[in-house]
């Protein structure tokens, strides 16, 4: 009984001016045996807020306590059935209907394949929801300020030495008449617990301001850190998902040529396949007399020529070679095919425009094949005929 | 261990201070500071494992053309490494797990150590599925993730399983692992000796007090726990074996390969689990703990899976004889006359005949055969996937374009980086935190618990819950 | 120059403002602008043309019909450049001599081009230099020894352009005493001779293909790498069964040959044997009195008494007498070939047996050779004037595109010899032997930058135009000669417009043409060849009796003791040209599959006579000249032969092609063994040592396997409506292909495995070359390969040679196992591999059931200037740590859809080819839309002899098998 006697409040505590308060009284037993008897007392003596404390799982307690097993069961298993569906739901989408892809053949929805990932989520879920529940949710832990913590019993209570813990918010509870009450119990000891007020510890620790800077800096330096890692270090070889290409590309510098140019132009004097040169540069009328239209008028032909038109000669002689343009603000106004001198030149010579330009008016011959313009001569001819029919076409 | 005075109905009577002497035997590694042979030892481990990853660097600077991989050897050393350190991680979540589940005491002595070896195990393994990309910077891609290309992982690719069953298996063994220590991290905080130690401890330990309310709640955790990790560890091997068991390679392209890879992994895990701890009891003096029983049941399970895994092998030899498949026939022949026959010979010595040694029982309980068994067993294991991997790869189904397979320094520099950061991770959890579950060994042993079974009062008020001190 | 720049440029020289000049400049401000504001990603200029050539657009590729008189057999070529720069080698389709197909070489001729070891500079005793000394000293020393009446030696290679030749005379006639020696290691020298020993004059002879029934080979690899195009077509055209009846070709030979491994009936004979057995078949045939030949007394006399028995051919009396029935059973459509490494009075005998058929202009027509042939040296020509050299008669020694010192038999004594001139230039595209021990080193232009023209083919006359202006300060040795004429003759210094004038002088008036010159010229650059009239044929239907007994009696004189040695052209390098090609150094022998050397292949049995093992040294020596050379044991050889590839070993050739392999030069004399190639009597000594000979096969049989499938002729009918294996369609996929589904066909009966298709591959994907040491540990990265495999008894199998790549599989395992989706189907049918998705976890590649698969284990491009110039600009070059895999040339497939879209047409069959396709000579290899019922590759797909390669696997492959086919003499079983 000798250590029950000190550990009586000293009058002093309320005097010193510390904001410590009691919070609860605990009482240490030597064997489980005597943790048990006296927990049967505890409870007649019509306290309701309390607990054991040991440092292993004692068997038994609950029924003394008159608790029911724990229900941490139904969180995993909500978790769990949760995960399944998230997982083939997931992945059903991804693969199906995101972006559905032709992998060797299988269906976008592979059911087999897909049911390891579901079974590792949904083990992964449950497990995750069973810890969490257990500690946080049910256990109401992290609990660093509980006055437990405090105690200088609490080495032998993790060790050796058993105990129950009672709540002062406990209606019953009084200072000296619950000490005694445990103290008749048969306890080694019985301590009063004090706490001073927990408000203070995220107050001087959590809220201070150094600690709050510390955040700000972690925070704008790995932002800043993620940013440059993606602005540059996709630039870096070999990280640039191969963007630096040794090859030289249409258009390209190279470093091999004196000039630097990449495209180089073919060497003078040579023929490249299908590109032979024009026969009658610089004399368009040798032309018109010289070179006959290959092409006999077909619909293809026609349909292909009105193409070619539309792409090349409309803009400036306009949809119907009236002249009317789109394109007559920019430049200037190209003629009408529909003149008496148009109508009459041979297809040679209307070729000849076209491959060499004239006037203002460009040459074509890299950007239309040969072919086409005479495909174009075929349907320009329509148009002409179509403007000014002779009279048989009429009747 | 020293014998507990126990007296049934005698409530006083056991030994308050075995307890005690229980806790001090656990926290001695962590209160007195390491010897000269730990410092020898981490300083060996920790140097290999730097050597490891300097090699690991110098493969993702110049390409993994500077190990042995070739056409049509595509995989060798690392997925071997892979597939064998996975493999040593199963033994923990079975021994945490399954004999739990079974009830088996014996397991509370090595379970706490063999979680820790399942962590580090997969740790180590999961390096190597990294390292062993071509542009290993673009690892996250197998991870479905959104990104700028809009695009998700292939969810039918064996390799994508793997990433989920591997990163889950970590995630659950690591919280499984810790539940079990909280507790014990509490007692570590009472038993602090220096500040760093209080603050860590405590912080890990959620301010753990060992209410009733938080025991009941966590033995209930720690039960779902292992009913979820039994199906897990089951998964992760059968996944892993999916890499080989889904392809077309003949030796690769079979279903025996779940069930074998599993009984392998408990085989290779059990056997590096026995050759730390007999290290282990030794170094710190807690035989008395870790008995020459725990290890002979250890021994049983060790023979078990051995015989698993030898018949695992002559029926996949039937199989291939049975499916009358060229290819498949010509594989057979391959690994037993083949370039790699001896590879083959070392596997089948030493995970087939070599633990037979066990059937007697003075083997079983002889420390040095259990040793040298333990450690062959490991090599054979390694050997296995060897075996598995190169040998099927090497020569497959175009005569044209098979090709032969030699490791290079950088693979072998590879192999003992990854053993000596296992070792190194060992040897720090064996200084920070106790290596035995304290809790569990206290309540297990004979008097711990209450002794009388007692009416509880009835028609009291119910206790409330959620006291609040 | 800076886009800036380059508007300030053409502002000041652009005196009108035309609309071109205009959108230039607006494209070129715009690529100012663009460039000025850029993040890293879009750092580089973008230059467009001042003033854009006609028919030229930036990106698309222009042919140029051209030819390529320094590879062998002048192929003539389209040249396909992209932006001014060639990046693709094809065959000129309207050439008969091509038919659009081409030879490995010619492939590979871009990266001779842009090959960074290439000279750049005119170089003075190590010094550079600069053209206008090196013109103005070779000038001076040409006419300081014209003046001390020293003579001029001028060695090139043998000129197959006429204009070149004219080019010789012209310096010839210019310096007066000039000696020209034209230098080729390989020629036709014996079978002139040995045909004009016969005939009277010089003749040679092509197969006939579609009208030749049966072929007898004489150690003649006409299938072979270095072997006509032409040939390659002719043949594989008459092996397919459905076709109509199936050439029969018999192959007697020493050396396992391309040729041997297509043979119907492969006999194997060593080269000093081969004689006899046409003696033999001679007097075979003039025991018949129907024979022409027999109706000549003094022949058959001659025959009667020198006629060899069959035993002393030794070969089993069944086979002798199926051959000779083969033959003789429908004489004017056989025909006996005689292969050019043999010596002349084998080609006389082979020449009487051909005549005896009577065969010419059925199976066989004679043609006069060309004037390149013509023009090679006898030895004793050589002989004497390095004798003279040595005694200091030559002022100057002008090697152009020669490599005399290298090329030369060694006991010649060439190289030293060459120190008594006080002058030696040598001209060249790369660093050589010659190079080495020159005090002017020129640097040659390429054939890319080259103009010129050639006679090869008989009744052709072939242009050749240049395709880029030259690379470095080089010129081609034909405008050197010009240019150091002496000053009074000084003609144009452009050969381009020598060319064109001696056209217009000589081609131009014979030629008949109707328009005018400068349209005639065009057009004759724009087909790359015109008609000539082809001379009167050579006479060779009379023996002569003299020249024959000369003949018989050298071929029953000959027996050979102890080994004999037969070199034979580098599948790979040819004469040493190509050394430093490593397109060609890395492309694997046909028959060995070895890449990057040579050996002295052997007979199992002559190795274990040898008592030593692959790879180990052996020293071969005979009449005191030897050669160390390791061991390549290969099956079929015939015992006691050893064959060397030559143009190994090079001392100067490069960084790549310096000391590859090794060189059984040395072993050889200028006055030659039996023939300038082959020496008998040759003893062995096992030496100390040994050498990695990196063979890319490990493995040779087929275990049986049904990858390969044969068929024989006889057995065609009798498998008619049966499906051949494999081809049954497992569970059709949940997938079906719209439009189009791209296929192949591969047809085995037709593939004699040249290689053509994996270099066009390479050249055609940017794939790049790993080495030696990376091939031998399997890293080699060819999207196509040829797989050869032995069938049979190992003295004497059979080969079949399988093109494998990637099969497009509709069920691919490949991409069931990538975890990130790299590689997925294309709504076409092709398995499309991403790059750049691509993490490297290289687990496609292991479920590849074909190994098809690439991996960039390391980086392997070459970075040296110019090398970046060969990639091709349609195809990703691809880094380290990424998987690759034939694409079916997907870029191809690409432009040809863009094609027919701009020609507003529907895709046609065979718009699109592969490169592998378009390369094959034996047009082995077929490309096509499997929906379209009418498309080739469709109806192949369904031929009766096609087959899916693995096919019970499951995994639909797109590319279906022909099975190899064979036409052996029923019954006969050799």
């Amino acid at each position: 009984m000798s250590d029950f006697r000190d550990v009586r409040p000293a009058p002093s505590s309320e005097a010193d001016g510390t904001q410590e308060k009691i919070v609860g009284a605990l009482a240490v037993y030597e064997s489980p045996d005597r943790l048990a008897d006296a927990l049967v007392a505890v409870r007649q003596s019509g306290l309701t807020r309390f607990d054991t404390v040991s440092p292993y799982p004692l068997h038994g307690l609950d029924h003394l306590l008159g608790k029911s097993p724990s229900r941490l069961g139904y969180v995993a298993a909500i978790a769990g059935i949760a995960a399944t569906a998230i997982a083939k739901l997931a992945q059903w989408w991804t693969s199906a209907v995101d972006y559905p892809l032709n992998i060797g053949g299988s269906p976008l929805f592979s059911l087999p394949a897909f049911v390891p990932v579901t079974f590792e989520l949904m083990v992964l879920f449950a497990s995750i929801a069973t810890v969490v529940g257990m500690l946080a949710v049910f256990n109401g832990l992290p609990q660093y300020g509980s006055a437990l913590l405090r105690s200088r019993h609490m080495k032998a209570l993790t060790c050796n030495r058993y105990g129950i813990v009672v709540d002062a918010k406990d209606g019953e509870f009084d200072p000296h008449a619950t000490s005694d009450l445990l103290g008749g119990t048969g306890a080694m000891s019985v301590e009063l617990l004090k706490r001073e007020n927990v408000s203070r510890f995220y107050r001087e620790r959590i809220l201070s301001v150094p600690f709050l800077l510390l955040l700000v800096g972690v925070a704008i330096f790995s932002s800043t850190a993620t940013r440059m890692v993606y602005r540059y270090g996709g630039e870096i070889p070999p990280f640039d998902f191969m963007k630096r290409q040794p090859k030289v590309s249409a258009q390209q510098v190279s470093a091999v040529f004196p000039d630097g140019l990449g495209t180089r132009s073919g060497v003078p004097g040579t023929v490249a396949r299908g590109s032979l040169p024009y026969a009658f540069a610089g004399d368009p009328e040798r032309a018109g007399q010289e070179l006959i239209n290959p092409f006999k008028a077909s619909h293809e032909v026609m349909t292909r020529g009105r193409a070619q038109y539309g792409v090349f000669c409309q803009p400036c002689h306009g949809r119907l070679a009236d002249g009317r343009g789109t394109l007559t603000t920019a430049f200037p106004k190209a003629p009408t095919l529909h003149s008496r001198k148009a109508r009459e030149w041979s297809d040679g010579r209307i070729y000849a425009v076209l491959t060499e330009g004239q006037n203002i008016m460009p040459a074509y011959v890299s950007q239309i094949s040969g072919k086409d313009r005479w495909q174009i001569i075929h349907y320009l001819r329509a148009m002409q005929r179509s403007q000014n029919a002779p009279e048989r076409d009429l009747q | 261990m020293k014998q507990v005075p126990s007296a049934p109905g005698h409530d006083v009577a056991f030994d308050q201070e075995l307890l005690a002497q229980i806790d001090d035997d656990i926290a001695a590694p962590m209160r007195v500071p390491p010897g000269k042979l730990w410092w020898a030892a981490i300083a060996f481990t920790s140097s290999l494992m730097l050597l490891g990853f300097a090699l690991m660097g110098y493969t993702a600077y110049r390409g993994i053309g500077v190990w042995g991989n070739n056409s049509p050897v595509f995989w060798a050393f690392p997925i071997v490494n892979f597939v064998f350190w996975i493999g040593i991680g199963h033994a923990g979540t079975l021994i945490s797990a399954i004999l739990f589940l079974f009830r088996q005491p014996w397991r509370n002595a090595i379970a706490r150590f063999a979680e820790a070896m399942t962590i580090f195990a997969v740790m180590t393994a999961g390096l190597f599925p990294l390292i062993h990309m071509g542009r290993p910077w673009l690892a996250h891609w197998v991870f479905p993730v959104p990104n700028d290309m809009s695009l998700w992982v292939n969810f039918r690719s064996p390799l994508v399983w793997d990433v989920f069953a591997i990163s889950t298996y970590f995630t659950v063994s690591l919280l499984f692992w810790y539940v079990g220590l909280i507790p014990d991290l509490a007692a570590m905080r009472e038993r602090a000796v220096t500040k760093v130690h209080r603050v860590v401890y405590s912080l890990l330990s959620w301010g753990w007090t060992g209410l009733n309310r938080h025991w009941r709640h966590y033995e209930r955790a720690y039960l779902i726990l292992a009913g979820v990790s039994t199906p897990l560890v089951v998964s992760v091997h059968t996944i892993v074996s999916f890499d080989f068991a889904t392809s077309v390679i003949p030796g690769w392209h079979t279903t025996i390969l779940p069930p074998y890879f599993v009984a392998g992994a408990v085989f290779s895990g059990f056997a590096m689990v026995m050759t730390v701890l007999i290290i282990l009891r030794r170094l710190f003096r807690i035989e008395h703990l870790i008995t020459i029983r725990h290890l002979e049941y250890m021994n049983k399970v060790i023979l078990a899976t051995g015989l698993m895994v030898g018949y695992a092998y002559l029926v996949e030899m039937f199989t291939a004889w049975y499916s009358a498949e060229e290819p498949e026939r010509f594989m057979l022949l391959n690994r037993l006359t083949g370039p790699y026959a001896w590879a083959f010979a070392v596997m089948f010595t030493c995970n087939v005949i070599v633990p037979q040694v066990h059937w007697f029982k003075k083997a079983r309980t002889s420390l040095p055969i259990m040793f040298v068994v333990s450690i062959l067993v490991n090599v054979g294991m390694w050997f296995e996937r060897f075996v598995i991997i190169v040998t099927s790869l090497h020569r497959d189904f175009l005569p044209a374009s098979w090709g032969l397979y030699a490791p290079t320094l950088v693979d072998f520099g590879i192999l003992a980086g990854s053993f000596g950061m296992f070792f190194t991770l060992v040897l720090i959890f064996v200084r920070a935190l106790p290596v035995i579950s304290m809790t569990e060994v206290k309540a297990t042993i004979p008097g711990s618990q209450m002794t009388r079974r007692r009416h509880s009062p009835s028609e009291l008020p119910d206790v409330e819950d959620g006291i609040h001190v | 120059m800076s886009p800036i720049e380059e508007i300030k440029h053409s502002l000041a020289e652009s005196a009108g403002l035309d609309r071109r000049r205009f959108l230039a400049i607006l494209s070129a401000s715009l690529a100012a602008a663009s460039s000025g504001c850029n993040r890293l990603s879009e750092r580089g200029e973008i230059v467009s043309y001042r003033v854009q050539p006609e028919g030229v657009l930036p990106g698309v590729s222009q042919a140029y019909a051209s030819s390529l008189p320094g590879y062998p057999h002048a192929p003539a070529v389209l040249v396909f450049t992209r932006d001014g720069r060639p990046i693709k080698i094809e065959g000129n389709p309207d050439h008969p001599a091509s038919g659009g197909a081409t030879d490995a070489y010619s492939q590979a001729a871009t990266l001779d081009l842009y090959d960074p070891d290439r000279l750049g500079k005119p170089l003075y005793k190590g010094q550079q230099s600069n053209w206008k000394d090196a013109d103005g000293q070779i000038r001076a020393a040409l006419k300081q020894a014209a003046a001390s009446r020293e003579r001029i030696l001028l060695i090139t290679p043998a000129l197959v352009s006429p204009a070149a030749r004219s080019v010789v005379q012209r310096f010839q006639t210019a310096w007066g005493s000039v000696t020209h020696l034209t230098l080729e290691m390989f020629h036709s020298g014996e079978a002139l001779r040995g045909r004009r020993m016969v005939h009277g004059e010089p003749s040679t002879s092509r197969v006939n293909w579609d009208k030749a029934r049966r072929v007898l080979g004489c150690e003649c690899d006409f299938l072979g790498p270095a072997g006509r195009v032409a040939d390659h077509a002719g043949f594989a055209a008459r092996r397919r069964p459905e076709d109509g009846e199936m050439i029969r070709l018999w192959v007697a030979e020493g050396a396992m040959t391309s040729t041997g491994a297509k043979a119907d009936h492969r006999l194997p004979v060593r080269p000093s044997a081969q004689p006899r057995l046409l003696l033999w078949l001679l007097a075979e045939l003039v025991r018949d009195e129907r024979q022409p030949l027999a109706s000549n007394a003094d022949i058959r006399s001659l025959l009667t008494q020198l006629g060899v028995s069959s035993e002393e051919v030794g070969l089993p009396k069944d086979v002798l007498e199926a051959l000779r029935a083969d033959l003789v059973g429908d004489p004017h459509r056989s025909c006996v070939l005689a292969g050019d490494q043999l010596p002349w009075y084998t080609h006389s005998l082979a020449a009487a047996v051909n005549s005896g058929l009577g065969n010419e202009g059925t199976a066989l027509s004679s043609v006069v050779p060309s004037p390149a042939q013509l023009s090679v040296p006898a030895p004793d020509e050589w002989a004497a004037t390095v004798d003279e050299l040595r005694r200091g008669q030559f002022g100057a020694v002008l090697c152009m595109m020669a490599n005399p010192v290298y090329s030369l038999s060694a006991d010649l004594g060439f190289a030293t010899a060459l120190e008594n001139a006080p002058l030696v230039v040598s001209s060249s595209l790369l660093p050589s032997e010659t190079t080495a021990k020159a005090q002017w080193i020129l640097p040659a232009a390429h054939d890319l930058e080259s103009w010129g023209d050639n006679d090869d083919h008989p009744g052709l006359l072939t242009l050749q135009q240049p395709t880029l202006s030259p690379l470095f300060e080089s010129r081609q040795w034909e405008q050197m000669l010009l240019a150091w004429l002496p000053e009074n003759q000084l003609t144009t210094p452009d050969y381009g417009a020598y060319l064109k004038s001696r056209w217009e002088t000589e081609v131009y008036p014979v030629a008949g043409a109707a328009e005018d010159f400068d349209r005639f010229w065009q057009a004759a650059l724009h087909d790359g060849f015109i008609k000539t009239n082809s001379p009167a044929p050579p006479v060779v239907h009379k023996i002569d009796p003299t020249g024959l007994s000369e003949a018989v009696g050298e071929a029953r004189r000959l027996n050979s003791p102890e080994l004999e040695l037969l070199i034979v052209p580098g599948s790979r390098t040819y004469d040493g040209r190509f050394a430093n090609n490593g397109w060609l150094q890395e492309l694997p022998n046909p028959v060995t599959t070895q890449v990057w050397g040579n050996g002295a292949v052997v007979s199992e049995k002559t190795a274990q006579r040898l008592n030593r093992l692959e790879g180990e040294l052996v020293e071969f020596s005979v009449e005191g000249r030897s050669v160390t050379i390791p061991l390549l044991v290969e099956p079929g050889v015939a015992d006691d032969v050893v064959l060397v590839e030559a143009g190994y070993a090079r001392k100067t050739a490069g960084s790549v092609g310096t000391g590859v392999g090794f060189d059984a030069k040395p072993l050889t004399s200028n006055s030659g063994g039996i023939s300038p190639w082959l020496y008998t009597g040759v003893t062995a000594r096992a030496a100390q040592g040994s050498a990695v000979l990196v063979r890319v096969q490990g493995h040779h049989d087929t275990k049986g396997r049904s990858m390969v499938q044969e068929i024989e002729a006889a057995g065609w009918l009798k498998l008619a409506g049966a499906k051949t294996v494999h081809t049954a369609k497992t569970s059709p996929s949940s997938w079906e292909y719209k439009g189009h589904k791209w296929g192949l066909a591969v047809d085995l009966a037709a593939c004699t495995g040249c290689g053509a298709c994996t270099i066009a591959c390479v050249a055609e994907n940017n794939i790049p070359v790993v080495g030696a040491e990376q091939v031998r540990r399997g890293r080699e990265m060819h999207w196509i390969r040829l797989d050869r495999y032995y069938v049979g008894k190992p003295e004497n199998p059979r080969v079949v040679h399988q093109p494998m790549m990637c099969q497009q599989c509709d069920f691919a395992p490949c991409e069931k196992v990538c975890p990130v989706a790299a590689t997925v189907h294309s709504p076409e049918g092709l398995d499309e591999m991403v790059y750049n998705r691509c993490v490297g976890t290289r687990y496609c590649a292991n479920n590849c059931p074909y190994k098809v698969r690439r991996f960039n284990f390391l980086d392997f491009h070459d970075k040296r200037s110019p090398a970046e110039l060969i990639f091709n600009p349609e195809v990703t070059v691809r880094r380290r740590g990424v998987m690759e895999k034939c694409t079916f040339c997907v870029q191809r497939i690409a432009a040809g859809r863009l094609k027919a879209k701009i020609e507003g047409r529907p895709l046609r069959d065979g718009d699109i080819q592969t490169a592998c396709q378009q390369a094959c000579p034996a047009g082995a290899i077929v490309f096509g839309d499997l929906n379209d019922p009418q498309s080739r590759v469709h109806k192949l797909a369904a031929s009766r002899r096609g087959y899916l390669a693995l096919g019970e696997l499951g995994v639909q492959p797109a590319v279906t098998y022909l099975s190899a086919t064979r036409n052996p003499c029923p019954g006969l079983k050799i």
